[in-house]
């Protein structure tokens, strides 16, 4: 269709190149350099069920094979043992709650076996957990803006401002549109494909191209750019 | 008597045609058209001038350049500074030219021409002289006070409520180009010729007005047109309406800045058009369609003319033989695509159409083409067909050379968004295949005539509207039901193809452009 596609193509990032190099930008890598990350947290999540395993060992050790201590004292040192082992179990932080205590109990109630336990609690997700996951991660609303009130206000129905002369409120008709994407939205998209206007019509083509494009990628999403590319 | 030495004597050449982001580089119809111009006018010379996007963009000519190419140029829209990998060496030139350019207060011709640009409608003689005067370079665009003074004008002037930063970086990514490509030196020619607006059209109006010499203008697709497309649809300005754009991802921009600076965008490429169509002697189109376009953009009525393309039919005829006429007996009626499997073309609509068409007749679908340019949209089209089980039906077939794919079909059908003049159209129509095109650039002219007497043959196709499935069904069902509708429109098509769209009537009025003008509009030594 275009000649020199590529050569406007060309330009374009280098707009999004200049605005990386911003200050800001920079300074927002920064933050998420200075941020410790999850590895981080497991790793020491991960030191700590060992210690806790050892801890718990030396306890059981000390009551199964016997030391040169009186065994008052054996079963106090063990003891102090164990309740280490289970004091370093709630350390385990990063953790929900739920799961801490359980693990907590889990060495409480079974020494030593109840490190392998904990840590099985731990590292192993619930049946519910991707959902929940993906709820923390739904888009918020953003709350509707006074500017967007006003412009709700004097807007043009969208059929109008579609017949009309203004190309910047065609184009903001054809953008909505294009969000809406139900059957509605369809029938005034091809009434304007319809029409007299030739570029009206390619546009209105051109957006209804591009809803069925993203109604096929959202039903099938092996067919994402990304997973194309090899990225996810 | 020729105004001009279009062989360009011993210095120089006869034409300087200027291409952008096309020919030698991309294969298209546009190149195509170029190589087979420069190859049926082996008397002109031609210097060709290529504007690309960077160094690198483009590595491999995908034509060999005819022996009448007496030079070839590459200009490019961005360069660094300085060259090298030594980016500490880079730094310092950067910095060395900040410092040089940062207190300069001396006024530019070029920045007084594209405050113009933004700011006035009027294209005039002065403008041209100010951008001709290409007195600006790259380090005081960048750096220099006059241009941040201008960039400042120009963001409280065009776009207040915009965000200031999202403003400079593409007031600095729209212009910069222009400086460079304003800087460069035209070549030795009798002649320029622009084979679309924007950065080669100006390009050229400058050179032609800098030497006097005359410009030829020639529009394949309205470029200024086609740049508001792509920027309505461009990913990197997509604004966000409420802080969320249409996939609920958060916005790159928000709405007032993208509206802002979508208009400032297309304000800038009308403007390139508009100084192009000035300088212009002569402005050519394929098609009415899109001369009406060029005057609605500020073309001068009487200096457009339109040369459409045409096809050798004496070659061709040796290529594709003559095919006896299918009759009806002979089922299924074979309908065909000939094209890339791009979105541009809508193969969508086709595969719905024929959805549809097949409840009531029987077809074999052959789509021709390669699928290499947009794999993802070709992936859609095969699954589409495997959704609505038309696996035994549409079949995708490679690009093929033409003698293998016009003797397959019945029907071509052309269901594209948007065409210049599809030289498959002409190409169906010699093999006396009647066409199913939609109403885009110069199908209806091609299928139902462009005059009177073209139109007093009769259709040789039927337009239908665009993304209309059941229409392009309902004109795919009327053909294959009726061999003497299809008889009549192939013969009618093989006429018109024989009258209005020879390749050689192409190539004479091109000779004659070249040698002959009209160029005493425009011609004349620049003032700068």
């Amino acid at each position: 269709m275009s000649i020199s596609a590529p050569v406007m193509r060309a330009i374009a990032p280098s707009i999004r190149r200049g605005r990386a190099e911003s200050p800001v930008s920079a300074a927002a890598r920064m933050i998420r350099v200075t941020a410790p990350s999850d590895r981080v947290h497991r790793r020491r999540g991960g030191a700590l069920l060992v210690a806790c395993a050892a801890l718990d060992a030396v306890a059981a050790g000390i009551l199964v094979l016997g030391t040169p201590l009186t065994p008052p004292l054996e079963v106090l040192a063990a003891l102090v043992l164990h309740a280490t082992a289970v004091l370093l179990m709630c350390g385990v932080a990063r953790e929900r709650t739920s799961r801490r205590w359980l693990g907590v109990a889990a060495v409480l109630a079974v020494p030593f076996v109840g490190a392998a336990v904990a840590a099985a609690t731990l590292v192993t997700r619930g049946r519910g957990s991707f959902a929940m996951e993906c709820r923390r991660k739904a888009p918020r609303q953003s709350r509707l803006t006074m500017a967007a009130i006003q412009r709700l206000g004097g807007a043009l129905p969208l059929c109008d401002a579609l017949d009309g002369d203004d190309e910047e409120q065609r184009r903001d008709a054809l953008w909505a549109l294009s969000r809406r994407r139900d059957p509605e939205a369809i029938a005034l998209l091809r009434r304007a494909a319809a029409g007299r206007d030739p570029d009206l019509a390619l546009s209105a083509a051109l957006v209804m191209e591009e809803i069925g494009e993203r109604a096929e990628r959202q039903a099938d999403p092996l067919d994402r750019p990304e997973v194309q590319n090899g990225a996810v | 008597m020729a105004p001009f030495d279009v062989d360009g004597g011993t210095a120089g050449a006869g034409v300087g045609l200027v291409l952008e982001g096309a020919y030698p580089y991309v294969q298209g119809g546009v190149s195509t058209w170029v190589h087979d111009l420069m190859g049926s006018l082996p008397e002109v010379r031609f210097a060709l001038v290529h504007v690309g996007p960077e160094r690198g963009t483009y590595t491999r000519r995908l034509y060999s350049l005819p022996a009448n190419v007496v030079s070839f140029t590459d200009l490019y829209c961005r360069e660094p500074l300085a060259r090298g990998r030594d980016a500490a060496a880079l730094e310092r030139v950067a910095r060395a030219e900040r410092h040089r350019h940062a207190g300069a207060r001396r006024p530019s011709r070029v920045l007084h021409g594209i405050r113009r640009l933004h700011l006035e409608d009027a294209i005039d003689s002065s403008l041209l002289d100010d951008l001709a005067s290409g007195d600006l370079s790259a380090g005081a665009f960048l750096h220099g006070r006059a241009s941040f003074e201008l960039t400042m004008e120009l963001y409280e002037r065009l776009a207040p409520g915009a965000s200031f930063l999202d403003f400079f970086w593409h007031f600095r990514s729209m212009h910069l180009p222009l400086v460079r490509l304003l800087g460069a030196e035209p070549p030795t020619a009798a002649m320029y010729h622009a084979l679309c607006t924007g950065y080669a059209g100006l390009l050229a109006a400058v050179w032609s007005h800098r030497t006097g010499r005359p410009f030829l203008l020639t529009e394949h697709g309205i470029y200024s047109r086609e740049r508001v497309l792509e920027l309505d649809r461009a990913v990197w300005l997509h604004g966000a309406r409420d802080g969320r754009d249409s996939d609920g991802a958060p916005g790159t921009i928000d709405g007032a800045t993208a509206s802002a600076l979508r208009k400032l965008w297309i304000r800038f490429f009308r403007a390139l058009a508009r100084c192009a169509y000035a300088r212009a002697s002569s402005v050519v189109s394929l098609c009415e369609a899109s001369r009406a376009r060029q005057i609605a953009d500020g073309a001068r009525a009487e200096r457009t003319l339109v040369v459409p393309n045409g096809i050798d039919l004496e070659w061709f005829r040796t290529r594709v033989h003559e095919m006896p006429f299918r009759t009806a007996e002979r089922r299924p009626v074979r309908v065909g695509f000939v094209g890339r499997l791009v979105p541009i073309k809508d193969i969508i609509t086709l595969i719905r159409a024929c959805f549809l068409a097949l409840r009531v007749v029987d077809i074999d679908v052959r789509i021709f083409g390669p699928i290499d340019e947009d794999p993802r949209y070709a992936r859609r089209c095969r699954r589409l067909v495997a959704k609505l089980g038309l696996d035994r039906a549409i079949h995708f077939e490679a690009a093929m050379p033409i003698e293998r794919i016009y003797p397959e079909i019945d029907i071509l059908v052309l269901t594209s968004f948007s065409e210049g003049q599809p030289l498959v159209i002409l190409e169906a129509s010699a093999a006396g295949i009647p066409v199913v095109a939609s109403d885009v650039g110069a199908c209806r002219e091609l299928l139902e005539g462009h005059s009177d007497i073209d139109r007093r043959m009769g259709p040789s196709g039927i337009v239908t509207r665009l993304a209309a499935p059941e229409e392009t069904a309902a004109a795919i069902a009327r053909l294959a039901r009726d061999p003497e509708l299809r008889r009549l429109m192939g013969a009618t098509g093989q006429r018109r193809v024989a009258m209005c769209y020879r390749k050689s009537a192409t190539v004479s009025a091109y000779r004659k452009l070249y040698t002959e003008g009209p160029w005493p509009a425009s011609a004349g030594a620049s003032s700068a």
